[in-house]
This record gives structure tokens, C-alpha cells and sequence, in this order.
């Protein structure tokens, strides 16, 4: 691909939204969007919806099963009161949305580009994407696909071009093309694009998840709903949990540990890309051999590399080399901040069990003032809500300002 | 009690003498067992009992990861003289090799024995350069202390004027060892300037782009050593080795065979059985080291080869969990320390 084509398609992209916003004025304008985002998520609660049906066949890196736990999640969000309160509290002057946003998604999880889409459409901006050559890239047509069936003059404010990275002649193209560019990945990745684009990316750089079950919490159901939140997406989105805090002794974390491998070992997420990478299980099997030499961390594996589970006393957030690899470890809570001292600004989410909703919430508001600006219940982690503010930015205030 | 096997590896090392690898790797064993607190509770872990050790390939092996976690020593470390420790990433969670004094003997009899092997015929009595930090700089440097027991003359490091100048000067053949970053520096502070090296004179490229930031391909690489020092592909060689290791491998040039000493042997593990991988298919290199006095004698690397002939072509090591989510980059966690 040639810069041009990026040029060219944001040109025509400018000139969609200029006739589009014309059309219907700036407040009709709106409502349509809305209607549409809503309208789109209803096609998808039908499980006979074409597209739907489409990816069930292909979808992507990871099966649709596990999809379907991120769209639990967000598709009830995208109703038309949730998306006026949004645009109420966050961006109440529309007037200044920039006309045309980018989009940087690279190899993350399926949906992320639905959500960062979908802001930019919000604040009726038009969105030229980079999608990754491969993997996760369908998820993106599937979203083009579906508006073009409820709106496609909406859908037409949508270019999706798929390059490999690294090429920074189609980067330099893409960031002079555009007004505000979001940017998902690695930190190299954002840095490169911030040098490109300075002052107008949102940079999403990788972040990692947690989870705590307090005193008094539900454990078998805990250890359920955090089966899932670890073995979703392999483990490897940043709302994927790589160390699970156990309220209490290292015998409460031994306990527990044993409960979530029963989870694990029971759960429906049976696909793994383990088995398929050589590099992935030397990860695996080396943090499985690396326990044997502790003489008091506990380790419970699952069959083919699946999934292992490595209780310790020590205390501390440690990272996982994910694909199912989870560590479990007793806390106090006076000390918690400590617990996460070595993800401190690098934390995205945290999953609570509790004996209450108040106790949840207590701890929530403790966890807010580490930086953690999203906390669920167990196996809800990778289903945020459409409101949820990735890697604390604002979700359309920034595009704005 | 141990002074006997320890005289019986380092005549062998020292001279063929006969003597045969396995029974000195399982003796090894034995004594790793019985002395290294931390390798001992591994090897009990995975139920196996010391005296059911029959072949060498039996040994179990521990992850290069345990010397960033524990002490794998024989002894207390605060009776070792030297401790050598992983490049390319922070103090705290760097592999640490613990060497007492017997261990440290064994390892220099090991390198400069290793280097006479693989370089006698090319090379033998040549003097060698080193680009790299002196050992007084890099005290914890195990390719420093390496370079300075094969008694390198000189020392070359961030400088490189003075060793383009010094290039410039030499009129016999030398010996240049560097770290590949080196070599990059090298070319990147003069982008045109080329050299005709004396004939006879020999590169060895000891890898180590490792946490820096610039990777080149090997190819291009190894392309520029010959084109820049002026000297044929077969003075182009590369030398592998492992803080963790007390012995060398050696390969010549870019697609070159890594061929061992004869007390190093190597196994090509496929991860996903934890078995040997196919013949000519690629796994993680796992290296069985007689010099490995006091810490363990088979390690399993993250380090991909395939296996070949009497050696194995190195791949390169396995990357970290490609990232392929949003997730933090495991190895940059690990490198906050």
C-alpha cells in the first residue's frame, strides 16, 4: 500500500462527514448516530443475525465463545439513554469534535476497535482505521458490516485499511491524515505514533489486571467467574487477571487456588494457543518448573499446557507469561498498595469478590486511588461496559479536547 | 570427597583422556543434588530419585530462569569469590551464577580450553581485542572475565575512534571479540569507513543485542563484519555462551553450526511434549556443562536450534510471550525491578 491511499481515503472520509453532519444538522446528526450504534447492538443480540452468524465461523485469534463474553458486556451498554448520559457528561459541546479521528489497533483484543470506533462516531467524527493484517482485523468489518445495514451513511464515516506495522511511511500518512489518532499496543507502538502525531494521540499502551477475593466472598463462585476472566482471550488482554489476592493467610491462598483450578479444569474455554507455539509453551512449562524449586509454592497444572496455578505466600503482584498461567497470593488490605507496588500506572482493572456490595465498593473507591478505574465482579473482567475508561482516559472527552 | 570428580572433569576438559562424559555428568549430578539446597527440592518436586539417574539425558534440568529467583549454589554464596550476572536486564532480577573458587578454576579451564579447541587451528596464539567493558568496569560480566582470562590486550569500549584508529594501525592479525551491539556502534560511529584487517585475523561476534535498542538482522549483520574489516566469511565467527554457563559454544559465520566442547553436550527439547523434538525440527537448546562446578550441570534455555550433525544451529532466543492482547509486555515488567 502506498501513502496515497490513506490520503485519499481521509479526504473522502471528510468529505462523508462534512455532507453527512449537512444532512442532518448537528443535532440530527447525533441522534442518527445514536440510533444506529443502538440499533447495531440490537442485530447483534440476535444470534440469526447474518454478520453474527459470519463470525461464528471466523472469528479471528479467539473462538466466538470467548467474544461472546465481551459482547455480553457491551452490547447492553450501547442503548440510547446510556449513550446520551455519556455524551451529557462527557462532551456536551459536540461543536468541536474534530472532523476526522484514527485509529491504531494493533493485535489486540476483537472488540477494542469496536469500542474505539464507535467513540469517535459518538462524537460524529469520522474514523480511518489501521487494523491489523491478520487476526483481529474481521471484527472491524463485522462492525462496518452491520452499520452499513442500519445506516450506511454512517457506516460510510468508517475506512478500515489493514497494513502490517512498522511502516513508517503509511504511519507518517495516517497521523498527518487525521485530527486525533487513538493508538492500541505495545508502548513502543504508542511512542512512535506520539513522535508522529505530537500532542493529538491517545495513547493505550498495555496494561495488566487483577483480582482480590475478600474475606467473607463467595469463593466457589469467585473462582468461577475468575476461571473465566483468566482464560478469556488466553490471558492475554490487559483486563486479563495475572495475579489473584486471597484476603487472609497463605492457607485461605492455597484453598482458593485449589477451588480455581477445579474452575479452570471444568471451564468451557477449553481453546488454548498454547499447543500451537513452541515459544508459548516454553513460557508455560518454564514458570510450571520454576515453582518446583520453592519449597512451600503450591502449583496445580492443567492438562497440555492449558492452565496452571501457582500459590504462593510471597507477597506481591508477579506477572504471569499468561496463557493460563495464574498466580494466587495472600493479602492484607491495610497493605494492599504494596501488593501492587511493581504495576503501579500499569494497572487497567481489577475483579472483587466480597461478602457485600458495600465492601466492594469500599475497596473499589481504595483501588481507584492506585489508578485502577475499573473494577467488576469475578468473570465480568473482560466484559467492560462501553462507559469504561481504558487506561483512565475519559472515553469521548478526550477525543474532544 | 568431591576433589576426585572435580580432578576427573578437569583432566578431561584439560586433554581427552579417555574418560567418558556420562559417568562424570551423573557424578555431577550427584553432588549438585546433594549440596544445592534450591536444585535438590526441584529435582525431589518432580518425584525423581538421584540414584534412578542412568544417562545423562536423565538429568533433570533447571530453567535459566531459577538463576534470576534462587540461589543455585553448592555453597554458601557468601563463600563464593565471583558472581557473574545476566546482561541486558535490571540488577534485581538478573541471573546470578555463584562461583567459589573451585568452580571459578574449572571455568577458566573450561573457556580457554573451549577457545583452543574451536581456534588453535585459525587462530592459536594471536592476540586478542575485546570490545567490551574492562572487568574492573563489569565486574559481574562473565564474557569480561572471559575475555580477560583468555588474556585479551586490548580493551575497547564506547571509544571508537581510538579503535578505528587502532584498526587503522594493526599490521599482524589479531583476534576481535565483541558483543554484537558493539559491533553495530562500531559501524553506526563511522557509516562508511571500512578497514582491511590482516590477514589471518579473526572476528567473534559474542551476540548480546539483548535489552538494547537496536537489533540487526543476522544476514546483514554478518555481511558488514566481512565488508568492513575486510576479512573472507570464514574469519567471521560467533562465539554462544550463557552467564549461567561456565563453557562456550563456537560456530563459523552467519548460518555457521555451534559445535561444543567435548564436555558440553545439548539436547534439542520440544516444549510442547518437553520431549526431544523431531530431527531437524526446532526446540529450546538444553545444555548439559561438566564445568558447571557449583551450580547445576543441565540447564534448559528459551535459547531455539534445531539440531545438527554434532552440534545445532542456533535460532535465536524465543521471544517473549508475543503480545498479541493488550497486556503488558511481560519483559517490561520484569525490567522494573
Amino acid at each position: 500500500m502506498e501513502p496515497g491511499v490513506i490520503e485519499r481515503a481521509a479526504s473522502s472520509l471528510r468529505d462523508v462527514r462534512r455532507d453527512f453532519i449537512a444532512a442532518y444538522r448537528p443535532t440530527g446528526a447525533h441522534d442518527r448516530i445514536i440510533h444506529a450504534i443502538e440499533d447495531a447492538a440490537a442485530l447483534w443480540s440476535d444470534p440469526d443475525f447474518a454478520v453474527r452468524r459470519k463470525a461464528q465461523k471466523n472469528s479471528g485469534t479467539f473462538p466466538m465463545a470467548m467474544v461472546q463474553v465481551s459482547l455480553d458486556g457491551l452490547l447492553p451498554s450501547l442503548t440510547t439513554d446510556r449513550l446520551r448520559a455519556l455524551i451529557r457528561t462527557e462532551a456536551p459541546d459536540l461543536s468541536r469534535s474534530p472532523s476526522l479521528v484514527g485509529h491504531v489497533i494493533a493485535g489486540n483484543t476483537p472488540l477494542i476497535g469496536w469500542t474505539s470506533v464507535l467513540r469517535a462516531l459518538l462524537i460524529g467524527s469520522a474514523s480511518l482505521v489501521k487494523a491489523p493484517s491478520s487476526g483481529q482485523g474481521c471484527w472491524l468489518e463485522y462492525l462496518v458490516q452491520t452499520l452499513k445495514i442500519v445506516a450506511p451513511e454512517v457506516a460510510a464515516m468508517i475506512s478500515v485499511l489493514f497494513w502490517r506495522g512498522g511502516d513508517e511511511r503509511l504511519d507518517r500518512a495516517l497521523c498527518g491524515a487525521v485530527d486525533r489518532l487513538a493508538v492500541y499496543g505495545n508502548d513502543r507502538t504508542v511512542r512512535a505514533h506520539e513522535e508522529l502525531a505530537k500532542g493529538r494521540v491517545l495513547g493505550y499502551g498495555h496494561r495488566v489486571s487483577t483480582a482480590f477475593v475478600l474475606k467473607g466472598a463467595d469463593i466457589r463462585t469467585a473462582a468461577k467467574g475468575l476461571a473465566t476472566d483468566v482464560l478469556v482471550y488466553d490471558q492475554g488482554g490487559c483486563l486479563s487477571p495475572h495475579t489473584i489476592f486471597v484476603e487472609g493467610d497463605f492457607a485461605c491462598a492455597l484453598e482458593f487456588g485449589a477451588l480455581l483450578s477445579e474452575a479452570m479444569d471444568e471451564s468451557v474455554f477449553g481453546h488454548s494457543a498454547v499447543s500451537s507455539s513452541m515459544v508459548r509453551a516454553s513460557k508455560v512449562r518454564e514458570a510450571r518448573e520454576l515453582c518446583r524449586f520453592s519449597d512451600v509454592d503450591r502449583s496445580w497444572e492443567g492438562d497440555a499446557l492449558r492452565w496452571t496455578t501457582i500459590a504462593s505466600p510471597r507477597i506481591g503482584f508477579r506477572i504471569s507469561p499468561t496463557y493460563g498461567v495464574v498466580h494466587v497470593r495472600p493479602f492484607v488490605r491495610e497493605r494492599v498498595f504494596e501488593s501492587l507496588d511493581i504495576v503501579k500506572g500499569k494497572l487497567q482493572g481489577a475483579a472483587i469478590a466480597s461478602r457485600s456490595e458495600e465492601d466492594t465498593f469500599q475497596f473499589g473507591v481504595q483501588l481507584s486511588q492506585f489508578g485502577v478505574f475499573y473494577t467488576c465482579a469475578p468473570g465480568e473482567l473482560q466484559a467492560p461496559p462501553f462507559e469504561w475508561r481504558q487506561n483512565g482516559i475519559s472515553v469521548l472527552r478526550s477525543l474532544i479536547d | 570427597m568431591w576433589s576426585h570428580l572435580w580432578q576427573r572433569i578437569a583432566a578431561f576438559i584439560e586433554d581427552d583422556c579417555g574418560d567418558n562424559f556420562e559417568p562424570m555428568a551423573i557424578d555431577l549430578f550427584q553432588r549438585h543434588f546433594e549440596l544445592n539446597e534450591s536444585y535438590r527440592r526441584y529435582v525431589k518436586a518432580l518425584g525423581i530419585a538421584p540414584n534412578a539417574i542412568q544417562r545423562w539425558q536423565d538429568i533433570p534440568a533447571a530453567p535459566a530462569g531459577a538463576f534470576k529467583e534462587f540461589d543455585l549454589s553448592c555453597c554458601d554464596v557468601a563463600a563464593c569469590s565471583h558472581v557473574f550476572h545476566s546482561s541486558g536486564t535490571t540488577q534485581a532480577n538478573a541471573s546470578k551464577h555463584w562461583m567459589d573458587s573451585d568452580a571459578l578454576s574449572l571455568y577458566e579451564l573450561s573457556l580457554r580450553c573451549g577457545y583452543d579447541l574451536a581456534l588453535r587451528h585459525q587462530a592459536g596464539g594471536l592476540p586478542i581485542w575485546a570490545m567490551m567493558p574492562r572487568p574492573e568496569d563489569a565486574p559481574h560480566s562473565s564474557l569480561s572475565h572471559m575475555l580477560e582470562t583468555l588474556a585479551a590486550q586490548r580493551w575497547f569500549w564506547g571509544d571508537w575512534h581510538r579503535l578505528a584508529d587502532a584498526i587503522d594501525a594493526v599490521d599482524s592479525p589479531v583476534v576481535i571479540f565483541g558483543t554484537g551491539f558493539a559491533f553495530v556502534s562500531l559501524f553506526e560511529a563511522f557509516p562508511t569507513r571500512c578497514w582491511k584487517l590482516p590477514a589471518g585475523s579473526v572476528l567473534v561476534n559474542t551476540g548480546g543485542f539483548k535489552g538494547r535498542t537496536r537489533e540487526e538482522p543476522r544476514d546483514r549483520f554478518y555481511g558488514s563484519m566481512r565488508d568492513r574489516f575486510g576479512v573472507p566469511d570464514k574469519a567471521c565467527l560467533s562465539e554462544y555462551g550463557m552467564s549461567e554457563m561456565a563453557s562456550q559454544f563456537y560456530s563459523g559465520g552467519e548460518l555457521g553450526q555451534f559445535r561444543a566442547p567435548r564436555w558440553l553436550r545439548t539436547r534439542v527439547i520440544d516444549p510442547l511434549t518437553g520431549d526431544d523434538a523431531a530431527q531437524g525440527s526446532a526446540g529450546l537448546l538444553r545444555h548439559y556443562d561438566l564445568a558447571n562446578w557449583n551450580s547445576v550441570c543441565a540447564i534448559q534455555t528459551q535459547d531455539l536450534g534445531i539440531s545438527c550433525g554434532e552440534g545445532f544451529r542456533l535460532l535465536g532466543r524465543a521471544p517473549e510471550a508475543q503480545v498479541r492482547g493488550c497486556s503488558l509486555a511481560v519483559e517490561e515488567l520484569w525490567n522494573r525491578g
